[in-house]
C-alpha cells in the first residue's frame, strides 16, 4: 500500500516524487488541503516542517528557476504520504514533465497566480486566438494529477462530472480560503453560480493512494461520496497521527 | 483633503522587528506610504501606521504578497482603508483610524487602531480605483514595471479590449525598458488580438524572443519562452520557417524544446498545406528527433523533453520518417514516453478533423493515423 503513515517519533524515509499532503491543522482536522510531489529522497515525521515540494502553491514552483523565482524556496508541512512504487524510467518521465511544465511557468506575483491558478478543471489549457494551446493552468490536486498521468498512472477519474460527488461552498472554503465565498472570484476559477460543484478535491488522491499499487496503476480512483475530502475518514490513534 | 490613491506591492517579512523600531512592510509600501501621506500625517503617526500594517501582514494567512490600495476617506478625515489584493484576487480591506493614547514612558503616542480583513469579502473589483489613475500608472515610464503591470491587470479586469489594445501599441514599440518589454510579452499571452494586428505582434514578439535569448539575465528564459510560444500561436502555417532560428544554434537561453513544440503547436488548427513549404525546418526537426533519440544521448529532463517535442513536430509536419522515429520510441522501451507521445497526437488529429473533417484525406493526417499503431 503506497500510503506511508508517518510517525510522530521518528522519521520514515519517503522517496523522491511521492505525494505529500497535509492538514489544515493536524490536531484537530483530517481534511487534505494541499498536494503536492516530493522533490528528493527524504526523512519524514508527521508534521515535518519545510519539506522541499514542486508543486502549484501557488505560485507554481517546478524546478529551480520557478523555486528562484518564488523567492527561493518551495516548502510545505507534511502530514500525509503516498508513494507509488515508482520505477526508474517513471521518475525519468515525471522528471521530464517537470521540464516541460517549467517552460510554462508564468511571472511571479499576483498577475501569475490569478493566471496560472484555477480550481475547476483541475488542469486546463490557456489558449490563443484560434484555440491553439500556450500554458497549463493548474490547483495543487491537477498539478500532482497530470504529472502522474504523464507516466500513465491516472490516479482519479474524474472524465465525467457524474464520477465526482457534489461539494458545498463550505468544504471549497476549507480549501481555498475565504476568498471563493466572493462570487466574482468563484467565476474566474471556474467554479461560478451557488454550488455544490463536482470538483476535484486533494484528498481523493489520497484515497487513490490508499490502494494495491497494482489497482493504482489499473484504474483509476472514483470517489464514493464527498467525505473523501478528509484522509483517513476514520479517526486513527494519536501516536500515529496520519 | 482630496481623495489620495496609490498601489504598492507588499513583501512579507521573515523577522519581526521592534514595535517602534523599524517597520516590517517592504520598503516600497514604506517609501509609497511616507510620500502619499507626507502631508496627512507626521513622522511619528507613519511609523505606527507602518508597523501596524506590518502586525497584520505577520498575523494574515493570505496577506503574503498582494498589491495594495491606500485611500484617504473623504468625509472622515485621517481614516484610511487599505485594500490588499490576495493571491487568489480577493481583495482584503484593512481600516485604519488614528487615535491618540498615552504612554507613561513616552507620553502621548499616535496609534492606528488597525481592523481584521473585513468579515465579508468584497467584490474582487477595482471599482475602488479610479480607472484614470490606473492609466495614468499604466502610461507612466517612470513608474516602475511591476507597478505598471499591476496597473494594467487591473485594467483588464474592467476594461479589457482598451487594455488589450494597449498592449499590442506598446508591445511594437522598440523603445521599451527591458523590463516593461518583459512584462508586456507575458500580458500578450493573455491578449486575444485583433486579426489585423497579429502578423506585426507576431513579428515584434520573435523579434524579442531572438534578441533576448542572447540575455544572460536571470529570469530572461520565462519572457523568450513566453514570447515564442505566443509569436507561434500566430505565425500563419506557411511561414513555420520563421522559428528556425530557435532551432540552429545554442544560445544563454536554450529554446530547443520550445521551439520543437511550437512547431507542433503552429499546426495545431490544420495540417501544413504543401509539406514540402517545410523542408528547412523539417529537416531541423528529423534531426533533432534522431539525435535525442540516441540511447547515447536519450536521458530524463531536458534530453528527452527535446526527443518527445521533436517527434511530435515531426508529425504535425507531415514527415514521412515519422515511422523510423516511432521504432526509436519503441526501442528506447520508455512506456510513458510512448504514452506522452500517442495522446499528444491523438490530440492534434482531433484538433485537425474538428476543425475541417476533410483533411483526414491529407498525408500529415494519414502519416499519423497510419503510425500511430507502431507505437503499441
Amino acid at each position: 500500500m503506497p500510503i506511508v503513515y508517518l510517525p510522530t517519533d521518528r522519521t520514515e524515509s519517503v522517496p523522491r516524487f511521492a505525494i505529500v499532503g497535509n492538514y489544515p491543522d493536524q490536531a484537530a482536522s483530517r481534511f487534505v488541503k494541499h498536494v503536492a510531489l516530493l522533490q528528493s529522497d527524504e526523512q519524514l515525521r508527521f508534521g515535518a516542517a519545510d519539506v522541499r515540494v514542486w508543486h502549484m502553491g501557488p505560485p507554481l514552483v517546478v524546478g529551480e528557476r520557478s523555486s528562484a523565482a518564488a523567492g527561493g524556496g518551495s516548502t510545505c508541512i507534511a502530514h500525509l504520504i503516498g508513494a507509488v512504487d515508482l520505477d526508474r524510467f517513471d521518475i525519468e518521465g515525471i522528471v521530464t514533465w517537470l521540464a516541460d511544465v517549467e517552460k510554462e511557468n508564468r511571472p511571479s506575483g499576483i498577475r501569475g497566480f490569478i493566471q496560472q491558478y484555477t480550481i475547476d478543471p483541475p488542469v486546463c489549457w490557456h489558449t490563443a486566438e484560434d484555440g491553439t494551446r500556450l500554458y497549463r493552468r493548474f490547483n495543487c490536486v491537477g498539478f500532482v494529477l497530470d504529472c502522474y498521468r504523464s507516466i500513465d498512472i491516472n490516479l482519479v477519474d474524474d472524465t465525467s462530472k457524474d464520477n465526482l460527488p457534489e461539494v458545498s461552498l463550505e468544504t471549497i472554503e476549507s480549501a481555498y480560503g475565504r476568498s471563493v465565498t466572493t462570487e466574482t472570484i468563484r467565476g474566474r476559477m471556474g467554479i461560478s453560480g451557488e454550488g455544490p460543484w463536482r470538483i476535484v478535491l486533494a484528498g481523493y488522491v489520497f484515497h487513490s493512494l490508499s490502494r494495491a499499487n497494482s489497482e493504482i496503476r489499473d484504474s483509476p480512483h472514483i470517489p464514493k461520496s464527498d467525505g473523501e475530502r478528509d484522509f483517513p475518514i476514520a479517526q486513527i490513534p494519536s501516536d500515529k497521527s496520519a | 483633503m482630496p481623495a489620495q490613491l496609490t498601489h504598492s506591492r507588499f513583501g512579507k517579512s521573515s523577522k519581526r522587528q521592534g514595535a517602534r523600531s523599524g517597520s516590517a512592510v517592504s520598503s516600497g509600501i514604506e517609501r509609497a506610504l511616507r510620500y502619499y501621506f507626507r502631508e496627512n500625517f507626521d513622522e511619528g503617526q507613519l511609523n505606527v501606521l507602518i508597523e501596524t500594517i506590518a502586525e497584520a501582514q505577520r498575523e494574515s494567512n493570505t496577506f503574503r504578497y498582494g498589491y495594495a490600495t491606500v485611500e484617504v476617506d473623504e468625509v472622515k478625515r485621517g481614516k484610511l482603508a487599505i485594500d490588499i489584493y490576495t493571491p487568489l484576487g480577493e481583495i482584503e480591506r484593512f481600516e485604519a483610524v488614528p487615535s491618540r493614547v498615552s504612554d507613561v514612558q513616552s507620553g502621548q503616542l499616535d496609534e492606528f487602531s488597525i481592523q481584521p480583513p473585513l468579515i465579508e469579502p468584497r467584490q474582487s473589483s477595482p471599482t475602488s480605483l479610479s480607472t484614470s489613475v490606473l492609466w495614468s500608472t499604466v502610461r507612466d515610464s517612470t513608474t516602475s514595471a511591476s507597478q505598471r503591470a499591476d496597473a494594467l491587470r487591473m485594467l483588464f479586469e474592467t476594461e479589457q479590449e482598451s487594455a488589450v489594445g494597449y498592449v499590442a501599441d506598446q508591445i511594437c514599440r522598440e523603445d521599451l525598458s527591458e523590463e516593461w518589454q518583459s512584462a508586456l510579452v507575458f500580458f500578450a499571452e493573455d491578449s486575444h488580438f485583433p486579426f489585423h494586428l497579429r502578423q506585426e505582434i507576431c513579428d515584434r514578439l520573435l523579434a524579442i524572443a531572438l534578441s533576448m535569448r542572447e540575455s544572460t539575465k536571470v529570469g530572461s528564459e520565462k519572457v523568450v519562452w513566453s514570447a515564442l510560444r505566443r509569436a507561434a500561436s500566430l505565425i500563419p502555417r506557411e511561414h513555420a520557417n520563421k522559428l528556425l532560428p530557435f532551432l540552429l544554434s545554442k544560445s544563454p537561453v536554450d529554446t530547443r524544446s520550445v521551439a520543437l513544440k511550437c512547431v507542433e503547436r503552429v499546426f495545431e488548427a490544420a495540417p501544413p498545406a504543401k509539406p514540402e513549404e517545410c523542408a528547412e525546418i523539417s529537416s531541423r526537426v528529423q534531426t533533432f528527433a534522431f539525435k535525442f533519440l540516441d540511447p547515447d544521448i536519450f536521458a530524463g529532463g531536458e534530453n528527452a523533453l527535446i526527443a518527445q517535442n521533436a517527434v511530435c513536430a515531426m508529425a504535425a509536419l507531415g514527415d514521412e520518417r515519422l515511422s523510423d522515429a516511432f521504432a526509436c520510441v519503441n526501442s528506447l522501451n520508455r512506456r510513458w514516453l510512448r504514452r506522452q507521445i500517442r495522446f499528444r497526437l491523438v490530440a492534434l488529429l482531433e484538433s485537425w478533423t474538428g476543425r475541417d473533417p476533410e483533411c483526414s484525406a491529407r498525408q500529415p493526417f494519414k502519416n499519423i493515423q497510419e503510425n500511430l499503431p507502431l507505437l503499441d
